[in-house]
């Protein structure tokens, strides 16, 4: 979950800070630590802008403002040449593509484009987040296509998960999947001769 | 493009690559397929698309990857290709959704392609292990270039039944086990329909999960063909199958039996055996076949319809009900065949036996003291009953008989061992206090009543009976020389 | 490697749509999760980081349970050294605007 500032905020050198966080009530949430509040979790966001290069783990969510005030988070996916994002941490607790609340990874269905994304490390959508491809009334259209990768180096070193109320939804070209042959077919034959490929 | 064996040789599923889409019902291939394909008779194969535009990929054949969909998962996966995935590990096991009963969002997965598991413990689709809720697996293929691991698997072992689960339509080929269903299925909502498997090692397996009980819903309309096993019924609880076609598969249509089993129009042919009855020799097991068909086809041998293979329990119990064994195309060996010591009950009411041998010649020298097997109306003509018991056959006899038709005519088949009735006990009704005088009539056969009779005398015993005070089979009568030809 | 969080809606691919987190400040972990304070906690009592002179314009946590919808969350920066709230960073939601989470899954995000 982030928390955006009214405004940047250029902090001193050589000064130590901590993030402090609180409830107006008891009892209402909990936040993830290594042990105790020391240890909680927590990040900073700079304003320095870059692409992402080949190693780096990314975070999409919403940015919360104030109360009830959340500006949502969309990266389209326009990659056509391969860079293999993530760090490589098989943990769950690390991510290389991390999606949460108000969050969304979208890869593109433009016609006669060829998208890849290869992500070493897990792609996590957590409780809001969405990770689509297309959707039912825009799949992906013949002319193009998408490759995901997962580049494991050892088996099943990473996945997609997606964890209660995240989304994952890909839709690509509509196609025939099963049919059955209407008449024998011969080895070495090459008419096939089906019930349908069009379905 | 894949295609499914048409034959008892699992092996032959192949891919080629699709050279032209000619029209509506036609492809060219790149090159020619390997084997020969059946596109009509008993066994029809299917032609299934493996490819999609939308693809999610693992490193390799043995580097793969996994999707995991926690309870509450909103996932749509629609015409994607997944490759190199699962592994026997706890969340990675392939395609994964948690969804337990009380989720309220839905996993789907439509017409999709789930192909080449990167590792031989992993599965092609895993349904939750508790209670499976709101999944849907449809009109997809799953499909390994090696055969190995699970295709599709639920094996839930929760007491609360699943609910709105949908595994109908799918096209599972090349895996040790093409599909697992177990767990607590219950009412309409519940359905795995219409599947297609071939070139599994098993094809559809039932396997017991705990002392849980285990419904399997209606399972209809599947088509499982050039597996090894076509179906294995293992697991407690009752099963049915129903308008399935199980063909060509090399060892047995049905194998393995426990629990209560319905099986309903379902037609067996051209597998090595269709049914074999090979039960563990302590789980009792009542299997009920009705309005199925057994036969060879034209081109593929089926040996019997049901072969008793190994021990079976003496509560085993098999009842075949309207079938017809061998016509058209006869069984190579015999209708029935029993080629171990059987104990268990064997019943064949109003079925047609049109193999020139229909039963193994040697089957009542198998049945112990407990086994019987009982055609009763046979090929639908009234009176044609016969009971195969230890060393003996029992008949009705319309042409012999004392008082009116019929007699019960006994033929021992041994001179060593007795031919007893024991299975088969007459009844009566005694009164407390009251006195039961029973009286056989008893005829020794002579030579032209088909054979003479030259066995020891008849004996009429009273069957043990605690509540009478009768502690074992006790002696009443027997019969004298009188008996000859009477 | 970097760590890159979006800000800005656009393409994977363009310097615009990524800013760069932190690394010093960066701090990650499902191992505990500790009920949120009715105030806030004394800058002893949290882990410090000194990040040096960085331009920051939010700060990231992880709930690991939403246990009720009363009132509202508060998180700030606060300057440890210098033991002041540092201006400008503290920001206020509703309770009702995390996302339903628990610790059974680890779906907060």
């Amino acid at each position: 979950m982030f928390f955006k500032f009214s405004a940047p905020v250029t902090l001193l050198g050589a000064t130590a800070y901590v993030v402090r966080f609180k409830t107006s009530s008891s009892s209402q949430c909990s936040i993830f630590t290594g042990g105790g509040l020391s240890t909680a979790t927590r990040f900073l966001r700079t304003t320095t802008t870059q692409a992402p290069v080949a190693g780096d783990d990314r975070f999409i969510m919403g940015e919360w403002t104030a109360a009830a005030t959340m500006t949502t988070r969309a990266v389209t996916a326009d990659d056509t040449i391969t860079i293999d994002y993530g760090s490589a941490s098989t943990s769950l607790v690390t991510p290389a593509l991390s999606i949460s609340n108000g969050g969304t990874y979208e890869v593109p269905t433009s016609a006669s484009t060829a998208y890849i994304q290869k992500i070493s490390g897990n792609v996590v959508v957590y409780s809001g987040g969405t990770l689509k491809v297309g959707s039912s009334g825009s799949r992906m259209p013949s002319t193009s296509s998408l490759t995901w990768t997962m580049d494991c180096a050892s088996n099943v070193d990473f996945g997609i998960r997606i964890k209660a109320y995240g989304t994952f939804s890909a839709y690509g070209e509509s196609k025939q999947r099963i049919t059955t042959l209407t008449s024998n077919v011969s080895a070495a034959g090459t008419i096939i001769p089906v019930t349908s490929t069009t379905g | 493009m894949g295609f499914t064996s048409t034959t008892t040789t699992v092996a032959q599923v192949e891919t080629k690559a699709i050279s032209t889409v000619d029209s509506s019902v036609q492809v060219t291939l790149g090159s020619g397929v390997t084997y020969a394909h059946a596109g009509t008779g008993d066994v029809v194969g299917e032609v299934f698309n493996l490819t999609g535009n939308v693809k999610i990929l693992g490193t390799s054949t043995s580097v793969g990857t996994y999707i995991y969909a926690d309870s509450d998962a909103i996932v749509t996966l629609d015409n994607v290709e997944i490759q190199y995935i699962g592994s026997g590990s706890n969340t990675k096991r392939g395609i994964e959704s948690a969804n337990l009963v009380g989720a309220v969002n839905t996993f789907t997965m439509v017409n999709c392609v789930v192909k080449d598991l990167s590792n031989s413990s992993g599965f092609g689709f895993y349904a939750n292990t508790i209670t499976p809720a709101l999944v849907s697996v449809t009109n997809c293929v799953f499909y390994n270039t090696t055969l190995g691991g699970t295709g599709i698997i639920t094996s839930h072992t929760g007491a609360t039944a699943a609910a709105n689960l949908s595994l109908n339509d799918n096209l599972v080929a090349n895996f040790s086990i093409g599909v697992n269903l177990n767990g607590l299925f219950t009412g309409a909502s519940v359905t795995a329909n219409n599947l297609r498997i071939s070139s599994c090692s098993t094809g559809l397996s039932n396997v017991s999960v705990g002392s849980v009980l285990i419904y399997t819903s209606d399972t209809s309309g599947h088509y499982i063909h050039s597996c090894t096993s076509g179906v294995l019924l293992n697991g407690g609880g009752k099963k049915s199958l129903t308008s399935c076609t199980i063909v060509a598969n090399a060892s047995s249509g049905l194998t393995s039996f426990a629990g209560t089993n319905v099986i309903e129009s379902c037609n067996f042919y051209g597998n090595s055996s269709a049914v074999l009855l090979s039960g563990v020799s302590t789980v009792a097991a009542a299997t009920y076949f009705n309005s199925c068909n057994f036969r060879s086809t034209s081109s593929l041998s089926q040996t019997t319809a049901v072969n008793v293979s190994t021990v079976m329990p003496s509560n085993a119990y098999t009842e075949f009900n309207n079938c017809n064994l061998g016509q058209t195309n006869a069984h190579t060996s015999a209708d029935i065949t029993v080629s171990f010591t059987f104990s268990g009950t064997l019943i064949f009411n109003n079925c047609v036996l049109a193999s020139s041998a229909e039963i193994t010649s040697t089957a009542y020298t198998l049945l112990d003291e407990n086994g019987i097997i009982s055609l009763m109306r046979k090929d639908g003509t009234a009176s044609n009953h016969s009971a195969y018991i230890k060393q003996a056959i029992v008949t009705p006899d319309t042409t012999i008989y004392k008082t009116a038709s019929p007699s019960l005519r006994i033929t021992p088949k041994s001179a060593s061992i007795t031919a007893s009735t024991r299975l088969m006990p007459f009844r009566a009704y005694v009164n407390s206090g009251q006195t039961c005088t029973p009286t056989v009539y008893v005829r020794e056969s002579e030579a032209g009543d088909g054979a003479a009779y030259n066995g020891n005398r008849a004996k009429l015993y009273v069957k043990a009976n605690y509540n009478l005070g009768i502690t074992s089979d006790t002696l009443l009568d027997t019969a004298t020389a009188s008996s000859d030809g009477a | 490697m970097a760590r890159l969080m979006c800000v800005a809606n656009g393409n994977n691919t363009s310097s615009s749509t990524w800013a760069v987190i932190d690394s010093t400040s960066y701090s990650e972990s499902e191992t505990a999760n500790t009920a949120m304070p009715t105030s806030y906690s004394s800058s002893a009592s949290l882990g410090n980081f000194t990040p040096g002179a960085i331009t920051v314009d939010g700060i990231g946590i992880r709930i690991a349970a939403r246990t009720g919808t009363t009132g509202t969350l508060s998180v700030e920066l606060y300057n440890h050294t210098g033991a002041a709230s540092v201006a400008g960073t503290e920001v206020t939601v509703n309770m009702t605007d995390v996302v339903h989470c628990s610790t059974t899954n680890l779906e907060g995000g």
